[in-house]
């Protein structure tokens, strides 16, 4: 729900990013092939070990508050500053 | 979005929330850091409560006779809340004993 409501808000900013949402357990395969990695706030304990795992692809957890109101401007927001900073 | 699945998102940001920062408490107790695993804990603590009281609010609704509309979404939110739930108590023994071990 979250990625195809971030993508709505892509394709309304005009961007050309693409958001696949996957179960952590995939993260070895797929992480690798990400420009930014978002987590859900329920597996935030797993950050460090994204880091760790793939220390040139900027990764957060996402806001609750926009997770819970399913907010993808503000997630859009959050992956451009991420993309700014990389 | 409909009021029901609002209050699922709700339920379900708030809920899974707190079962990372549990997790992240247990993490922290195992290195150690009682103090940080404490701090984990309370924040969990903070958010399974704003989840709880979502849930709490249907149950009353229910009570009343008003109609609660069933849907998956509300069933992964009352599921997800079970398992916060339970590293809610997993999590706090695991700091005791942790903290127990420490001063051992």
């Amino acid at each position: 729900m979250m990625a195809k409501r971030l993508s709505m808000s892509i394709a309304e900013h005009g961007k050309e990013y693409e958001t696949e949402a996957y179960s952590y357990s995939e993260i070895d395969e797929k992480g690798s092939t990400a420009d930014v990695i978002l987590l859900g706030p329920q597996i935030r304990y797993n950050l460090k070990h994204v880091k760790e795992k793939f220390p040139n692809t900027p990764a957060v957890v996402l806001d609750m508050q926009a997770y819970a109101v399913m907010d993808g401007n503000s997630i859009l927001s959050q992956v451009d500053s991420l993309l700014k900073e990389k | 979005m409909s009021k029901s699945t609002e209050t699922s998102l709700a339920i379900i940001a708030a809920v899974g929330s707190a079962k990372g920062f549990f997790v992240e408490a247990i993490r922290n107790a195992e290195l150690n850091d009682i103090a940080g695993a404490k701090k984990s804990y309370e924040a969990g603590v903070d958010v399974y409560n704003k989840g709880h009281k979502a849930h709490m609010d249907l149950v009353t609704q229910f009570a009343n006779g008003e109609e609660i509309g069933l849907d998956i979404l509300l069933v992964h939110a009352e599921c997800q809340m079970m398992s916060a739930e339970d590293f809610k108590v997993i999590s706090s023994e695991v700091i005791d004993y942790a903290e127990s071990r420490t001063k051992a």
